[in-house]
């Protein structure tokens, strides 16, 4: 059997009495590139940052390559690079004396590779990192993160500060990083279009919780919108089961249902005595839908 | 009115440590009072003493965040669009100042008929009050232009014009200030005057303040690290580039190549505060005794203040640098491969090098002023003693600080000062004084080992969801217009 990249059990995270994480669990194979959506504030930073180790959970445990993430021994952490939220540079240094800083603590680094991003990518390594703007800094971040090679990339937001152009060509990249070998990609976002883009799986994180774990296209086909429209006036409970979201109106309804398997339609018909249309969302209506 | 009030009770409650500091000094101070009141024969061994280090405790807790947090909140630029955003704030800092001198007086006019003749002499209560509004103006202001490239001018303009003018050129001057009527005190009000009313026009036509040394968004924390680092750095950083592994790490926690130029950029201030201390001493006792008769202990005192003043610094300082130091340990904690106790043993290190590199030029310049100048035999040589076991205590109350202000860091912190304060209000007493020096020689050891053990045990447990590094927007990174 394959061993997990990341693991958690029954993981959970409280600071200042106020719960961050509740009772998540997880197990992520190699070779998968996960895009973590959740809202501002639903947990996402908390949850990757837990999960490297930087804190202990409150509940439950994580682990990285089987080994736990709060002791995380040297040889495991060299296989993981993680470019934080908000970069954590040092100012007062140009970009390639930060990346020559960030080589000397690796063993092994790229030179060629980080030398040929710099240029696809336009980072001025000349100028000093205070000189530079938002997009740059998060740029040169995961340059420092990729140099080394490691095999399990977690991004925390990492295109956020950058303009279409530049988002689309650093997914390309980091695409294609992932595709040459068996690397393991976890980012989050809130932008739904970029995460369609590049991931396969998904995590869905609400108020703390997983909401959904899986593969994108199984999400897909799993949420739909069902517009029903009855011949009489519908009933008050229309008893579809794994209702989203339900707004009703005489004999007509709209309900978005997750967990949606086909000849379920049949039954709603008959049921309800009415014509059902199934239209299948997009991910942000999907998103958006969750967090009704 | 109200909102100007509303500012001033911000600048002075801005952080925890602050109003701790605050209730603590209050407390001090009214302890003290009742005291004095009550047996006169305690003023000058209770009473007196805890209303000087209530005052101390009070200064440290408004007069010397105040200019920093005052920076702080004129720093965002959405404070433009707000009319008399800027006015109301200096107006706030104003009457803290004001505020503070006036209490500072008040108390000190209380103490003095149930203390000896000779602690204050013929200080009158309004000399008094405008020595007290000048020093904490200037404190203000030199914290507050502390990351700005018009520091030293501004600094000199009011300390040598407003305190050095007024008592070393004063013989000069005697005569065509006579003629206008003017006392020493009247003039040095004036000065004040002139220099706040230059750092007014200055502060409310500059188009942009830079964040300095306080960040409210993060919890309002102390980050020194980009004022040492761009005050030192310059150039000079440019063409390093092999570095080693250990190297890599200093400069990731510590911001800056190397710390040699941190020590030679702070021997400039400290020589010019020496300097300004001997003037400032000088001036205070040729004023109360006749030119030509100064008294035999007076570069004694001179070496206790100087000692004392550079504690204070080092001592902030060092803390605040090993605070730094632990906000920036924790991309290491993936870079590096280091275990969390590894960790500490590295930042531990490096703050022990801060310490030296900050005391070093400092220390350099006790010794030299204790050489060069006469002073008393006896417990004076405990001076260093007493300076260096503060010094320590602070570095490991800024390295246990990873999990914020809580009760036991605000307690270690207080109790750090009050060490610092204790073994130098102890160090010039006669041995048969009721606490000697060594008792706050051994206190101050036997603290520094308990909150390094402290230190040592959170690290362990260190969460760096909680312990960031200060984010600093690249716009504001500016040093002042």
């Amino acid at each position: 059997m394959t061993e997990s990249v990341v693991s958690a059990r029954h993981l959970g995270k409280t600071i200042q009495d106020r719960v961050i994480l509740h009772d998540i669990s997880l197990d992520l194979p190699p070779g998968n590139v996960v895009g973590v959506l959740g809202k501002n504030g639903a947990g996402k930073t908390t949850l990757l940052e837990t999960l490297l180790g930087f804190s202990r959970p409150t509940t439950g445990s994580s682990a990285l390559f089987g080994e736990d993430s709060f002791t995380l021994p040297a040889a495991i952490k060299r296989r993981i690079g993680f470019v934080p939220q908000q970069d954590e540079l040092v100012s007062t240094l140009t970009g390639g004396q930060q990346l020559s800083l960030t080589a000397a603590l690796h063993r092994r680094w790229n030179r060629p590779l980080i030398a040929g991003l710099c240029a696809a990518w336009e980072v001025p390594t000349a100028r000093r990192i205070q000189a530079l703007s938002p997009g740059e800094r998060q740029k040169l971040s995961t340059l420092l993160a990729l140099g080394h090679e490691p095999e399990l990339l977690i991004l925390d937001e990492p295109a956020s500060s950058l303009d279409p152009i530049a988002r689309r060509q650093f997914l390309q990249q980091i695409l294609e990083i992932a595709s040459a070998q068996t690397r393991t990609i976890l980012f989050s976002t809130h932008i739904v279009s970029d995460l369609e883009r590049v991931a396969n799986r998904i995590w869905i994180v609400r108020d703390g919780t997983l909401a959904w774990q899986g593969d994108l296209d199984a999400l897909k086909e799993s949420v739909v919108r069902l517009n029903i429209h009855g011949r009489t006036a519908l009933p008050e409970h229309l008893d579809i089961p794994d209702i989203v979201s339900c707004r009703a109106d005489g004999a007509r309804a709209t309900v978005v249902v997750s967990g949606w398997d086909d000849s379920q339609a049949r039954d709603i018909t008959q049921r309800l005595d009415a014509d059902v249309e199934v239209e299948s969302l997009s991910l942000e209506d999907i998103f958006v839908e969750l967090h009704r | 009115m109200k909102g100007v009030v509303r500012i001033a009770v911000l600048l002075c409650s801005y952080l925890a440590i602050q109003r701790w500091l605050l209730l603590i000094g209050l407390g001090l101070i009214a302890a003290g009072q009742i005291f004095c009141f009550a047996d006169p024969r305690a003023a000058i061994q209770f009473g007196g003493p805890a209303v000087l280090m209530g005052l101390a405790l009070l200064f440290m807790a408004v007069a010397l965040p105040l200019g920093p947090t005052l920076r702080s909140i004129s720093a965002p630029r959405t404070l433009l669009l707000i009319p008399d955003a800027r006015v109301r704030s200096l107006l706030a800092s104003a009457l803290v100042v004001l505020a503070l001198a006036a209490f500072v007086t008040g108390n000190i006019i209380l103490l003095t008929p149930r203390l000896p003749s000779n602690v204050w002499g013929r200080m009158r209560p309004d000399t008094l009050f405008v020595w007290a509004l000048d020093a904490e103006m200037v404190a203000t202001l030199y914290f507050f232009c502390l990351t700005g490239r018009s520091a030293g001018g501004l600094l000199a303009v009011i300390a040598i014009g407003g305190v050095v003018g007024v008592e070393r050129l004063w013989p000069l001057l005697k005569a065509h200030i006579a003629a206008s009527g003017m006392s020493p005190s009247e003039l040095l009000l004036l000065l004040t005057a002139g220099a706040w009313s230059v750092f007014a026009f200055w502060y409310l036509s500059a188009r942009s303040i830079s964040l300095t040394s306080w960040d409210r968004r993060t919890g309002g924390r102390l980050t020194p690290d980009r004022d040492l680092a761009t005050s030192v750095s310059g150039s000079k950083v440019e063409t390093r580039i092999g570095l080693s592994r250990a190297a890599a790490m200093r400069v990731q926690l510590l911001g800056v190549y190397s710390t040699a130029p941190i020590a030679k950029a702070l021997l400039v201030p400290c020589l010019f505060v020496a300097v300004l201390f001997f003037a400032v001493l000088v001036g205070i006792v040729e004023g109360r005794h006749p030119a030509g008769r100064l008294p035999a202990n007076f570069t004694g005192v001179y070496l206790f203040f100087l000692f004392f003043t550079f504690t204070i610094a080092v001592g902030l300082s060092t803390a605040a640098a090993a605070w730094v130091i632990a906000r920036r340990s924790r991309l290491l904690w993936l870079q590096s491969g280091c275990t969390r106790n590894e960790l500490f043993d590295v930042c531990e290190r490096l703050a022990w090098r801060c310490l030296g590199v900050i005391g070093a030029p400092m220390g350099v310049l006790c010794v030299a002023a204790w050489i060069c100048l006469p002073h008393p035999a006896g417990d004076w040589p405990r001076l260093p003693v007493a300076a260096l076991a503060p010094c320590v205590c602070a570095l490991y109350v800024g390295l246990m600080n990873v999990q914020g202000w809580r009760f036991i860091d605000v307690v270690a912190a207080v109790l750090t000062i009050l060490l610092g304060l204790g073994s130098f209000m102890a160090t010039p007493r006669p041995p048969h004084a009721v606490l000697a020096p060594w008792v706050f020689a051994a206190a101050g050891a036997l603290a520094a080992i308990g909150l390094r053990a402290l230190a040592q045990r959170r690290w362990r447990r260190i969460d760096w969801l909680v312990c960031k590094p200060q984010r600093y927007p690249s716009g504001l990174l500016r040093p002042v217009a």
